[in-house]
């Protein structure tokens, strides 16, 4: 039993751990990350699908999580559920829903793992939405909090020591 | 009682802008982003593609690609401002021509059909319906139904006070639920012209081989 929990992914122990000011703080920072351009992107989907075939996520797995609209709205529900007044007052209705472990999750899993910020779902986007820019502030707000999938971190880690993702040094 | 049911949509409507300026407020007070690098162009030639040619199917792969869904949605689209017109000429007392009146009855049946579709789509499209929320369906369903009104208003009078009262509870939702992007459409697209046309991105360049 002991060496199943020592195996667990420590990202996934850290999710489990969250406490609510490390909740907090994720919020706190997207709200930092948050501009008036931002907060316009953020209430303007109108969830039409149209990115669809824009994103190579998607193309390659055919799967709803890959759908841009659907990256977006993660971001978008915490945005209605905690800085717009109908999220507050009745969030189911336009789809708003509180910051938790398991929307954490989904997070890491979705907006680190099915998306390169190419920017191909903002030039076919009907409204005209970055979405990239969205997700940027929302990985920056799990960045924040050290809620970044290990692998990924070890690369950037390797990257600011070395100079370089591959971890060479100079002399090689 | 039709006079009053006037009153309540000029009302409604004035205070469905005062709710949309209170939102623009909101945003703004998020502040503005700095901007470092220098500008490759300006942004004025990227808006001026963003509400011309950048909205045309050719120049965007998601409308190519989903012709039948742009198409329906251009006439929807066009189906409820003619409604809107209708409106306030019914409620100022403006009498409109006979072409004008057969006008009317196509575009506002044409745009029927296509938010009966747009609807069905959400519905019946598995990708569409995982992504749409309560007030996604609200939102069709009220303003397909004033379209119906709308029509109905051409032929026959009596029709009228149910349109003006569909229409009082249509302006009072618009700050609260997705048919604000009646004004946000407006604005993504100014700062989608702007973010790609100061990097010089929009509009795009043709390149002589």
């Amino acid at each position: 039993m002991s060496d199943k929990s020592d195996k667990k992914d420590p990202l996934e122990a850290k999710i489990e751990q969250l406490k609510q000011e490390d909740l907090d703080k994720v919020l706190n920072v997207f709200r930092h990350k948050i501009n008036r351009e931002y907060a316009a992107y953020l209430s303007s989907c109108v969830h039409c699908g149209l990115c669809a075939e824009s994103c190579h996520y998607y193309l390659t797995h055919q799967d709803i999580k890959s759908l841009p609209a659907y990256k977006l709205s993660l971001v978008t529900r915490i945005f209605k559920k905690y800085f717009s007044f109908i999220g507050k007052v009745a969030p189911r209705w336009i789809g708003a829903e509180e910051l938790d472990s398991v929307l954490i999750q989904e997070w890491i899993d979705t907006l680190f793992g099915r998306c390169t910020l190419c920017g191909r779902c903002s030039l076919n986007c009907s409204m005209g939405i970055n979405i990239p820019y969205l997700i940027r502030a929302a990985r920056g707000a799990l960045a924040a909090t050290g809620l970044v999938p290990p692998g990924l971190q070890s690369t950037i880690d390797t990257a600011v020591e070395k100079g370089n993702n591959m971890g060479i040094s100079k002399e090689d | 009682m039709l006079s009053i049911l006037k009153i309540a949509v000029i009302l409604s409507c004035f205070v469905s802008l005062i709710s949309l300026s209170i939102l623009v407020t909101k945003t703004f007070s998020f502040g503005r982003k700095p901007l470092y690098a220098k500008s490759r162009q300006g942004g004025i030639r990227g808006i001026i593609y963003a509400f011309g040619r950048g909205m045309m199917p050719w120049e965007k792969e998601s409308a190519a690609k989903h012709l039948p869904t742009y198409i329906a949605g251009v006439v929807y689209h066009t189906g409820i401002f003619t409604a809107l017109l209708y409106l306030f000429a019914l409620v100022f007392s403006f009498g409109l021509p006979d072409p004008f009146i057969s006008l009317l009855r196509i575009l506002l049946s044409l745009a029927l059909l296509c938010g009966f579709a747009l609807l069905a789509k959400r519905i019946f499209l598995p990708t569409i319906k995982k992504i749409s929320c309560p007030d996604d369906f609200f939102a069709n369903v009220i303003v397909d139904l004033s379209l119906v009104l709308a029509f109905v208003c051409t032929y026959t009078s009596s029709a009228t006070p149910l349109f003006f009262l569909l229409a009082t509870i249509m302006f009072l939702y618009v700050p609260v639920g997705k048919i604000r992007h009646c004004f946000f459409f407006f604005y993504s697209r100014i700062l989608f012209g702007l973010f790609y046309g100061r990097r010089g991105v929009l509009p795009p360049k043709t390149h002589k081989i």
